[in-house]
């Protein structure tokens, strides 16, 4: 699908888990956490330090594709905007007055300056260019031209605001950031929505939204929520008691990874059982890897959502979310979110975003040519295999 | 000169003298309700909407009716009420005397 904008109806009710959920909950065992898979693999580490490298995955990965931006419950009503200038471009990002969600350049038509400089989702139908007060709405009509007689014959209909190729479904807001190159939003508006739709993405709401900005490669903050190999040692102080030290299932979908783990004291015959996402997300997790590029998380309570935008080989802004079924009310709940979103945040910047940047700092030595993966990291190599293969480079 | 009575965003009363001939944005601004002179205004010549107002209902009949550009500005304001003008749009004479206005959220 190449529209430049359309709707993903919201569901009023979370659907049943799909096939995919349903094989991975299956593939969940309780047994003997020593029965885990025996492989090595090897993986060029200049895939991380080399800026040509990065030129290319921007040039294919984050251009000409559907990127996911933003999540929807952070434009939670009709007549909202907002600006985002993480992923090497100033794009505009509206939800009209019917509530669909569109983006554009984000410059204005006539001098060419940059239109909206609001990073927040603000509420108004009308964005007025700052130099000449140049007007346009949420559907990037040009409704305002002041002294419009000194243009003789201008036509607004030729002085629209650049269209994006945008996409809402499952909860996230995709755009092809490449005015110039038509995208393929089909597992985005497929089979990626079926996947968000069953945890009820779209109905979220926005608790809490961070920025964080790294010194690290996009792909090592991938590869550490790829793998639970480094969750009893990394996350020793914080997380480690919450899960067995045991390999996670994983299916992928199209180029995207599906994987999940059972909570301490997971049962196998809950497989057998579970149909909902509501039966399922007290007992483990799902988490998936979008390319790209983000990273989706479920708990008990909320689901978390970060967003990767590389800014160089070496660079990385991490957008996080902590998205909740509903906004807490009574001050038991507050402080359990809010005891949430401490812990996540710092297990996520101090941990595994750190570790990202120690990776980076690694490989830019060149002294290790190759790394190594075991048993329990081989879904990192599925991350780099399906990457390599949109690339059209060999691993 | 009319006499106005403007309230501002955050409540407070003001009593302001209007020019005549001044449109309201301008006597506004003259009157020291600097917030209706918005960074990216289009500097009065109703293309932008920054300076929008609610005119108190008792006083709108003495008004001349929204038309043209000005509604179509207002139709997209997300805060339009019935009685919602463009301050640039409107000609301070004898006839305001009195008139009270109220400044709308900022666009």
């Amino acid at each position: 699908m190449t529209t430049e904008t359309s709707t993903i109806d919201t569901p009023v009710a979370i659907p049943a888990l799909t096939k995919y959920q349903l094989e991975i909950v299956r593939m969940l065992k309780d047994g003997d956490p020593n029965d885990v898979p025996r492989a090595v693999s090897y993986l060029s580490t200049d895939i991380y330090s080399s800026p040509e490298r990065f030129l290319l995955e921007r040039q294919r990965l984050f251009r000409g594709r559907p990127v996911p931006i933003e999540v929807s419950a952070a434009l939670p009503k009709p007549k909202m905007y907002m600006v985002n200038d993480d992923y090497g471009t100033s794009i505009l990002l509206t939800r009209d007055d019917q509530g669909v969600a569109r983006a554009f350049a984000n410059v204005c038509r006539h001098r060419c300056v940059q239109l909206s400089r609001e990073k927040e989702a603000k509420s108004g139908g009308l964005i007025v260019c700052p130099y000449h007060a140049w007007t346009y709405n949420l559907k990037g009509n040009l409704v305002g031209v002041p002294r419009e007689d000194v243009f003789p014959g201008l036509d607004r209909n030729n002085h629209k605001l650049v269209p994006l190729e945008c996409v809402e479904a499952g909860g996230l807001i995709y755009v092809n950031p490449d005015p110039a190159s038509k995208a393929d939003f089909t597992w985005a508006s497929g089979a990626l929505a079926d996947e968000f739709n069953a945890i009820g993405l779209p109905l979220q709401t926005l608790y809490k939204k961070s920025r964080f900005e790294i010194a690290a490669n996009w792909k090592f903050v991938h590869d550490a929520f790829l793998e639970s190999y480094h969750v009893p040692r990394l996350h020793s102080k914080s997380l480690a008691g919450m899960f067995a030290d045991r390999a996670t299932a994983c299916v992928e979908i199209g180029p995207h990874i599906l994987q999940s783990s059972g909570r301490v004291g997971y049962q196998s015959d809950t497989g057998s059982t579970v149909t909902t996402f509501a039966q399922f997300r007290a007992k483990g997790i799902f988490s998936y890897t979008v390319i790209s590029s983000a990273v989706i998380i479920t708990s008990p309570t909320y689901i978390n959502v970060m967003l990767m935008a590389p800014q160089s080989h070496d660079k990385t802004v991490v957008n996080y979310y902590m998205l909740v079924d509903r906004m807490p009310q009574t001050e038991a709940e507050i402080a359990r979110c809010e005891k949430s979103m401490n812990l996540m945040e710092r297990v996520t910047s101090e941990e595994d975003l750190w570790v990202a940047e120690l990776g980076t700092i690694g490989t830019a030595t060149g002294a290790v040519p190759q790394m190594i993966l075991g048993g329990m990291e081989q879904d990192v190599m599925r991350f780099h295999r399906n990457i390599d293969q949109i690339l059209g480079v060999r691993g | 000169m009319p006499r106005l009575n403007v309230v501002t965003r955050s409540g407070q009363k003001v009593t302001i003298e209007g020019q005549t001939g001044a449109t309201l944005k301008e006597a506004l601004m003259a009157g020291g309700i600097d917030e209706i002179n918005a960074l990216n205004s289009c500097g009065g010549c109703c293309s932008c909407g920054t300076c929008h107002v609610y005119i108190d209902a008792a006083d709108l009949p003495r008004l001349p009716a929204v038309q043209g550009q000005e509604d179509d500005l207002l139709s997209i304001h997300d805060e339009r009420k019935p009685n919602s003008r463009l301050s640039c749009q409107i000609c301070v004479n004898e006839d305001l005397h009195n008139l009270t206005v109220t400044v709308a959220p900022e666009l």
